[in-house]
């Protein structure tokens, strides 16, 4: 593995019951890659992905961001340090304009509290305009920029995939989770999403993906985990995944890509 | 869906203050006066609800309790210790501050309607002690003689003056309220009533921000509470039992949740609708639950969302008047 891992998981097992969702598994995401993480329904992806953001306690095991162990960590004390994340079914903020989704995911570089907010005090309204112009200028990004000020809820799937993003990377994050960033997405809407992780790497953004359209993953990813049943079967670069008898098996061999 | 705050929301309301400074002069007597006043205290009761519940998602039952925590302590300290009730303001804001954050703390870490469960039972303890600590609180028969309050030597023991301070104390925490709502806090709070976990994974404190937000929501109840107790001169406990606040989470959802205007609908039904339904006796109930249905089945949003309807539809029809016009 890479001298710079960006985030480690090590030796990670979550059970639900008696069932093993993750067991004793261990990978390195690369400071600068994009490695995508696939296999078969069940295989654990959500599950790690809840793990590594700190919606699920791990059972086992040590998520480790830039050498501090976070496996203990809140949540939002991730999003801190550097991890951001976007979900497969949405975890958008109904009743909330586009521009204010972005927004939110700024929360954590910004400084105003209570006092500053009561009171409307000058720092915290300058901070305010900063991010929303900031917020503006990733939606321009990523191509939403026209429908800032709609309403969230009168967006598409494919859309509200994207407002995900954009708010995720809100944070500055280092590391970015995108859980299924296609799912659900026609193929030139896939294409277009592929470009724009493409471009969010570019930018130094470490991408962890978890993603089921085989085109975009054999695309973009320098490296990638394949799952099964909670266990790693195969690691490594696409060309050689690809070829790897155990994942031709368990997960190319019975479904085609899609 | 939360209808935004702009700089309209401010004007608006600065507005409707300016208006409602003529209501002393035009009110015919001191009844209607009084009930402007009472509309003013439960408007600021039920806006500091409508924070909680509606923009933030968290259900209190016992938003009475507070408020009546809030009386009681300002009025006990005026009325058997002879304390300023301006003390007594500050005195009453701190402590019902305070025991909200110890009945918060525990139950907002868990997810899921805990906080509802927690307030039920503290509805029930304050009950209980607003009747049974009867050397201060006066007992079922009451607190009597609190005094008015004082602003700079003039007492405001007139309904007139009284309607002034209620008008300026409400605006203010009005105010407090809109600019909360409208900052970097107020966005977390929308946010996380929203998608919590979604909230969580964005980097926002859900626990400490569920928190700060009901422990301001029950001292802006406080201070209503405080309103309450030094113009009445006299509080009793069932003001504050458990219906009293199912009628405010009642009220808020009837003028609609997360609706800046809808509270003030609700302040206005809370006010009004006893006074008019008391001719009819025990028909009260009834005629009141059967009307609240209709609301809720028609307006879904309750009557602020009502009301937007009636506004999109009314500028939809100017822009087609527009249309028409231009078209040959």
């Amino acid at each position: 593995m890479s001298a710079a891992a960006l985030v480690s998981v090590e030796n990670l097992s979550v059970h639900f019951g008696g069932l093993a969702a993750l067991a004793e598994l261990s990978f390195d995401v690369p400071a600068g890659a994009i490695k995508a993480v696939i296999g078969p329904n069940g295989a654990g992806k959500t599950t790690l992905f809840n793990v590594i953001s700190g919606v699920q306690r791990a059972s086992m095991g040590r998520i480790v961001l830039q050498g501090a162990d976070i496996t203990r960590q809140a949540p939002h004390d991730r999003v801190a340090l550097g991890l951001a994340r976007t979900f497969q079914n949405l975890q958008v903020f109904h009743g909330m304009t586009v521009l204010e989704n972005v927004m939110v995911g700024r929360h954590v570089r910004l400084r105003s509290g209570l006092a500053s907010a009561f009171l409307r005090l000058p720092d915290g309204r300058r901070e305010e305009q900063a991010a929303r112009v900031h917020a503006r200028q990733l939606l321009d990004r990523v191509g939403l920029g026209r429908h800032a000020d709609a309403s969230v809820s009168s967006l598409s799937f494919g859309d509200l995939k994207i407002v995900e993003i954009a708010r995720a990377l809100a944070s500055d994050p280092k590391v970015l989770l995108l859980d299924e960033p296609t799912s659900g997405l026609p193929a030139a809407e896939a294409d277009r999403v592929a470009r724009a992780i493409e471009a969010i790497n570019a930018e130094g953004v470490t991408v962890l993906l978890v993603e089921h359209n085989m085109r975009v993953v054999m695309r973009v990813s320098h490296d990638i985990l394949v799952l099964n049943f909670g266990r790693r079967i195969a690691e490594g670069a696409p060309a050689a995944v690809r070829a790897h008898p155990d994942v031709i098996a368990a997960y190319l061999g019975t479904s085609a890509d899609a | 869906m939360h209808a935004p705050i702009t700089r309209n929301t401010y004007l608006g309301l600065g507005v409707l203050w300016l208006a409602l400074l003529i209501v002393p002069g035009i009110a015919p007597n001191n009844y209607v006066l009084n009930l402007a006043i009472l509309w003013l205290i439960n408007l600021l009761l039920i806006a500091s609800l409508n924070l909680l519940m509606g923009y933030s998602g968290q259900i209190s039952l016992s938003h009475a309790a507070f408020y009546g925590l809030g009386a009681y302590v300002s009025g006990v300290l005026a009325a058997k210790f002879g304390v300023s009730p301006w003390l007594g303001l500050i005195a009453a804001v701190v402590i019902t501050g305070a025991t909200a954050l110890i009945v918060g703390y525990p139950t907002l870490k868990l997810r899921g309607h805990y906080l509802a469960m927690a307030t039920l039972g503290f509805n029930a303890i304050a009950s209980v002690l607003f009747v049974e600590l009867r050397g201060l609180t006066g007992g079922p028969n009451g607190l009597l003689n609190v005094p008015h309050y004082n602003l700079f030597g003039l007492a405001l023991d007139t309904d007139a003056s009284f309607f002034y301070f209620a008008l300026a104390v409400t605006g203010i925490c009005l105010v407090l309220i809109l600019n909360l709502l409208d900052s970097r806090t107020g966005r977390a709070l929308r946010a996380l009533s929203s998608a919590e976990i979604g909230a969580a994974c964005m980097g926002i404190d859900v626990h400490r921000h569920k928190l700060v937000v009901f422990v301001v929501s029950t001292m802006l109840a406080a201070i209503a509470g405080c309103l309450y107790v030094h113009h009445n001169t006299f509080v009793s406990p069932e003001s504050f039992d458990f219906i009293a606040s199912t009628m405010l989470v009642v009220m808020v959802a009837l003028g609609g949740t997360g609706h800046f205007w809808g509270a003030f609908l609700g302040a206005l039904v809370y006010t009004a609708l006893p006074e008019l339904l008391r001719s009819v006796g025990d028909l009260e109930i009834l005629i009141f639950g059967v009307s609240l249905i209709l609301v809720l089945l028609f307006f879904p949003r309750g009557m602020g969302g009502g009301l937007d309807l009636l506004i999109d539809r009314w500028r939809g029809a100017r822009k087609q008047a527009a249309a028409r016009r231009v078209a040959p």
